[in-house]
């Protein structure tokens, strides 16, 4: 049986970016209040501001739930394919995978195109900008690295047995 | 000590009671305040096409990226030569030419 991980790498990639939403959107947008979705449009230096900040917040928020959960689903589907092997390795990396892409991806877009925000919005485009690029492509190496790792994994656990077929 | 639940249970009905009758918060989106008024127009303006697109945007990526890891890139597949000792000619044990 030809082995295929594709759908594991794509599904657990695909939480990665949902995870790498949440801990931006929760760390950085809530916790620490460093910038906001449109912090370099409207400074929420206001009431107005800082509202008008939650509300696009919060659509960020709704597409990163919709991310994770199109991940979750699809994990699920793996997990009852035969021919993808339920390798630890390959999940793992693949969530680094996506948290790197997720800080990629958005950081060029966001921090140095469109200049709707920065890391830290009261520094403007600063270390903090590049620091999260850097993480991004150190994540997505050591998913590579990890996803490389898993090649070798066979089908052996899985988690439905049904798609293993009875012992 | 057996009353000790219900003491919680009144304390904990209070406090929910008591939110009920909190002020509320005056510059909410939905709020007919003069705040929330300019919180939902500025949001509902002319720009919110282009803000909800930029929001978007790097979603659409993101999905672009795991359908290209899901189905694979459409990419030719390299055919896999067999190894140069079987097929290749050996020049060296060639005639040469007369």
């Amino acid at each position: 049986m030809e082995i295929n991980r594709r759908p594991l790498i794509a599904a657990g990639t695909l939480l990665g970016i949902g995870m790498g939403g949440f801990v931006d959107g929760i760390a950085f947008h809530q916790i620490l209040q460093l910038h906001n979705m449109l912090s370099a449009k409207y400074p929420p230096n206001t009431l107005v501001n800082a509202e008008i900040n939650m509300v696009w917040d919060g659509l960020f928020h709704a597409f990163t739930w919709v991310v994770t959960a199109i991940g979750l689903s699809m994990l699920w589907k793996a997990g009852q394919k035969k021919e993808v092997p339920w390798s630890t390795r390959t999940l793992v990396g693949s969530l680094f995978q996506g948290w790197g892409l997720f800080n990629l991806v958005e950081g060029i877009i966001d921090h140095h195109i469109l200049n709707l925000h920065h890391v830290v919005e009261r520094l403007g485009v600063s270390f903090a900008d590049w620091a999260f690029l850097a993480a991004g492509v150190a994540f997505i190496l050591l998913g590579r690295t990890l996803i490389s790792a898993g090649r070798g994994d066979e089908i052996g656990a899985h988690p439905s047995p049904a798609a293993v077929g009875k012992a | 000590m057996q009353n000790k639940p219900r003491t919680v249970l009144r304390y904990v009905s209070v406090f929910f009671l008591s939110l009920l009758f909190a002020s509320p918060a005056l510059a909410c989106p939905l709020c007919h305040t003069e705040t929330g008024k300019a919180v939902r127009a500025s949001v509902f303006g002319p720009d919110f096409g282009f803000n909800f697109l930029v929001t978007l945007l790097p979603f659409l990526v993101f999905g672009g990226v795991t359908a290209a890891i899901y189905y694979g890139l459409p990419m030719p597949k390299r055919v896999r030569q067999k190894p140069m000792r079987e097929n290749s000619v050996n020049k060296t044990k060639r005639k040469p030419w007369k």
